[in-house]
């Protein structure tokens, strides 16, 4: 009997390891009731907008600035995680120094730390009275309630990103690869820009995809030093929630479908830089 | 326990990984399933355990119905090919895994238990290493572990999947001839997989060489070896020289030219002739029609072995140990004498058995085959 | 001479000598790195700690115990506690069926339990809205039953589950996958059950890997702030949790008391990164292969 119930549906492969049943019961009921729904309700009351309604908000135009100050000021941060997270990542596989550990360990900060504390204590630093807002205000460079401050901001949440992806394949970087350069008489530059680099070009870009993806919805650290002035400093998250706050359902759905429709461009980005990391590393 | 497998069929998608494959195993045997990567012999043994499902045929063990239970009420140990070993248990408890799991009415007490564990861990001579956890073992002593563990269910079968596979060579031959003792002296019916035709033949009772999801011949180690039915066995178990020809008149005419190879019997038509190594001889000097150049000679331990040119076919000789004392040199003119090899006709004769066998004695020349 | 520029940093680790930059660049580039870490880590930290502390001892410890800051830490805890455990079988479930076996649709699966990661904060919250919200879609037959989900705990919860929903799953599927299934099935060969193969040969060799994500997922449960600050309806002591209770402060520019609870938060975040840090270290072989370093 047991023996039986083995010849499933083929639809799958059987297997001898019971509770595949339950368990991919529980987790598309769960994942459908949690996610799909929700996701689904979005996108159902955007529809229902009508294209012409959907338009009349997407090109409004606060709405059409908030999304270049978003992309914008994403674009800079990840631009900028690339460059200090390959910078990072380097130093840490690479070097030797008191402290590398404990250093390693604190990258993961912005995955740990709320938001909201981030945010507070980023605009404390950079207001015109703060630490470092007291030393860049005779420069006249002023970071907090500008789109400077956002890019502060998102430099700080999406600093992991590249360099946990850069790390490991950095770590498995065959030695003997950059030796065979060596030998063959390229210099360390050269090594770099040759050997290096484009092998880890993979990771580094979905590094930097990642970051961007996450700059792009984030919502708690940038509020309190955006300084939301609409048209100048105001996100897309923060206009959603500003139409909400206002009972326009029907503008924040459209402003909101927007961006997810954005997101999922850029999970699919990511889903193919990864394969193809996958295809060159194995990981 | 005898195990008879009928017409066991198994695809993964578009793939046939076994095609009707039948075969009887007796009571207290010991068989290996013989193969390239590929030929479903591990596919074959997963299906006999239950880790695999077979799609069509029928697995009896002792005339009773296999495939109808649960791979839990088989009664099978499987030596898996990376052993599967336990590594958060000790090995202690990884032996005693299948008496502990038991229902609570069929599990023995616990001294019960702990005694027959320490049996089986004596007997795979490990009793020393019960608190150890499997990391801190070698690669050899895992191996045994995973026997002990196997063993422990007192199983019907034991299966085991590549077991000498990630063992460095030293290691591997000894616990070859241990595994053969161990086999002999507690009889229970067991079959392992592997692609190393020398433990195949050195340890088994019976080879079953499997190729493309079938079965290409079962016999004892020395009738595979001598009377291969295939030219993919010949090919397997061994090295082998091809070398292409014409049957004509009960002689392999060379393709390359040269003095016939005389003393065939069979179909007339193109075939090849197979030929190891060391059924071929050189003798200095050489002679119309057998004329051969070395072009590369090489020691392998003992072994002497020389390539040589020889009518446009490229031979792989290995030299008696009687030939050494005359060394031979690259550039030398040698007389090859094959003395034997098995013939191969390269078309099947209508409504004849698949592929015809027509083994081939004697020399090149005649009287110089000595050892034929 | 160049020797020196090859000079290893330490006598034990002895640098491949093709592989290594003159001492310069070096230097040079842990500085950089070092640089940017302090300028973006560890002052923000600083800074958290000394602004609370700003107001001396005893105001900070006044700014944690006053009754809505207690509320709000009581709340974020009991959100933890539901939406973590959620969370946590749901992981495990959605690893059984991803790692374990072959079937249609599985990278599909895949992708999609990833989805709540690529998803801004707001939307996680504004889609709870639409559903369950005054104007959403069950609105008026959940008032209608006197139900109240937005603007209440359960809105907070489920916005919460939402935004923490792929962690365990995604430290988990890795694992099991990289792990292979060849021990469980030894375990059913030898006659084990279902369930006695889950508990004494998957779970013990997953534990940390679970722990691992649980943290991960239990930091993010107490410091969301995005999704939640939408469905909360930031209502004093009843619907604040902590992240939220830190805006409001701040907002009242009641900076003490703002960066008394923050540093609760960022003590909760440097507890994460510390056993973090620990398992990697201490468990490296039992973690997901992406998470080791």
């Amino acid at each position: 009997m047991a023996g039986l119930l083995l010849r499933a549906g083929s639809w799958r492969k059987p297997s001898v390891l019971p509770g595949f049943g339950l368990a991919l019961g529980f987790t598309v009921t769960y994942l459908s009731l949690i996610v799909l729904i929700p996701l689904a309700a979005l996108v159902a009351g955007a529809a229902g907008l009508g294209w012409e309604g959907f338009l009349a908000v997407a090109t409004g135009p606060r709405v059409v600035a908030a999304f270049k100050v978003s992309f914008g000021t994403a674009f800079v941060a990840a631009c900028l995680n690339a460059v200090f997270g390959l910078v990072v990542a380097w130093v840490l596989v690479r070097y030797d120094f008191p402290g590398r550990r404990v250093v390693d360990a604190l990258v993961d900060l912005p995955f740990a730390l709320p938001t909201a504390v981030a945010g507070i204590a980023l605009t404390a630093l950079y207001a015109p009275n703060g630490w470092i807002g007291a030393l860049l205000e005779p420069m006249g460079i002023t970071v907090a309630f500008t789109p400077l401050g956002i890019i502060v901001a998102l430099t700080f949440v999406g600093l992991p990103f590249v360099v946990r992806t850069v790390e490991p394949v950095l770590q498995d970087l065959e030695a003997e690869q950059e030796e065979a350069a060596a030998v063959l008489g390229a210099g360390r530059t050269r090594t770099f820009l040759r050997v290096i680099l484009p092998a880890i070009l993979p990771a580094l870009l979905t590094g930097f995809a990642l970051a961007f993806a996450r700059a792009v919805g984030e919502y708690g650290s940038v509020i309190f030093i955006a300084g939301n002035l609409p048209m100048v400093s105001e996100i897309v998250p923060l206009l959603i929630v500003i139409r909400l706050e206002q009972y326009d359902y029907a503008g924040a759905t459209a402003i909101a479908a927007l961006m997810l429709a954005a997101s999922f461009a850029l999970l699919l980005v990511i889903n193919l830089l990864q394969s193809w990391m996958r295809s060159r590393h194995g990981h | 326990m005898r195990i008879d497998i009928h017409a066991i069929t198994k695809r993964f998608g578009t793939y046939t990984a076994l095609d009707g494959v039948d075969l009887q195993i007796g009571e207290g045997e010991l068989v290996a399933l013989l193969g390239p990567s590929g030929s479903g012999k591990t596919t074959l043994l997963r299906i006999i355990a239950g880790l695999e499902t077979a799609d069509a045929g029928r697995i009896l063990f002792a005339g009773e119905d296999a495939l109808r239970r649960h791979p839990r009420d088989r009664q099978v140990g499987f030596v898996f090919q990376h052993y599967a070993l336990f590594r958060h248990m000790t090995v202690f408890d990884n032996v005693a895994f299948g008496l502990q799991v038991r229902p609570r009415s069929q599990r023995p007490p616990k001294a019960d238990i702990a005694r027959r564990v320490h049996e089986l861990l004596r007997l795979v001579q490990l009793d020393w290493t019960a608190d150890r956890y499997p990391s801190q073992l070698s690669g050899g002593q895992r191996q045994r572990i995973a026997l002990a563990r196997a063993l422990a269910i007192e199983p019907r079968v034991l299966l085991l999947d590549e077991p000498f596979g990630a063992l460095d060579a030293r290691v591997r031959k000894d616990l070859r001839r241990w595994l053969r003792d161990l086999h002999d002296s507690m009889g229970i019916t067991s079959v392992f997989v592997t692609h190393d035709q020398e433990e195949a033949l050195e340890l088994a009772d019976r080879v079953v060489v499997m190729n493309h999801g079938r079965i290409e011949q079962v016999g004892t180690p020395g009738a595979v070896y001598r009377e291969p039915a295939s030219a993919f066995v010949y090919d397997f178990l061994g090295d082998a020289n091809r070398i292409e020809c014409l049957i004509d008149g009960g002689q392999a005419r060379l393709a390359g030219g040269g003095t016939p190879l005389g003393g065939v019997t069979g179909h007339a038509g193109p075939a090849t002739v197979y030929v190891r190594p060391h059924d071929i001889d050189l003798l200095p000097g050489g002679g119309e029609g057998t004329a051969g150049t070395v072009r590369r000679v090489y020691e392998v331990g003992p072994l002497v072995r020389a390539e040589v040119d020889w009518n446009g076919t490229t031979l792989e000789v290995a030299l008696p140990p009687e030939r050494q004392e005359t060394p031979l040199r690259a550039g030398d003119a040698v007389r090859v004498v094959v003395h034997r090899g098995l013939v191969f006709p390269k078309e099947r004769p209508a409504g004849a058995e698949p592929l015809h066998l027509v083994p081939f004695r004697g020399g090149a020349v005649a009287g110089v085959g000595r050892r034929a | 001479m160049a020797i020196d520029a090859f000079a290893p940093d330490t006598a034990a680790a002895a640098p491949r000598v093709a592989l290594s930059e003159p001492r310069v660049v070096r230097l040079v580039l842990i500085a950089v790195a070092l640089g940017f870490l302090v300028l973006f880590l560890v002052v923000p930290l600083v800074v958290v700690f000394s602004e609370a502390l700003a107001g001396g001892v005893a105001t900070y410890l006044a700014s944690l115990t006053e009754p809505d800051a207690l509320a709000a830490i009581r709340l974020t805890l009991l959100t933890a506690a539901i939406a973590v455990p959620l969370n946590l079988v749901f992981g495990v479930a959605a690893a059984w069926c991803i790692a374990r076996f072959e079937f249609v649709g599985k990278s599909v699966l895949t992708t999609l339990i990833d989805l709540p990661f690529s998803v801004s904060p707001v939307i996680s919250g504004l889609v709870y809205v639409l559903l369950f919200g005054l104007h959403g879609w069950l609105g008026p037959w959940l008032q209608a039953h006197d139900v109240k989900i937005i603007f209440a705990v359960p809105g907070i919860v489920l916005a919460t589950i939402f935004v923490t929903f792929p962690f365990v799953a995604r430290e988990l599927i890795p694992l099991m996958q990289e792990q292979g299934s060849e021990e469980e099935e030894a375990a059913i060969v030898l006659g084990a059950s279902g369930w006695q193969t889950f508990r004494r040969v998957t779970l013990p060799k997953i534990k940390w890997g679970l722990l691992y994500g649980v943290l991960l997922c239990n930091a993010r449960a107490m410091g969301e702030f995005g999704a939640v600050s939408v469905v909360s309806g930031h209502i004093r002591g009843e619907t604040n949790t902590m992240p939220l209770h830190v805006e409001i402060l701040y907002n009242e520019y009641n900076m003490v008391a703002a960066f008394a609870v923050a540093s609760l938060l960022a003590l909760l975040a440097l507890v994460t990164l510390v056993a973090k840090a620990l398992l990697e270290w201490r468990y490296a072989d039992e973690l997901a292969a992406t998470r080791r370093h």
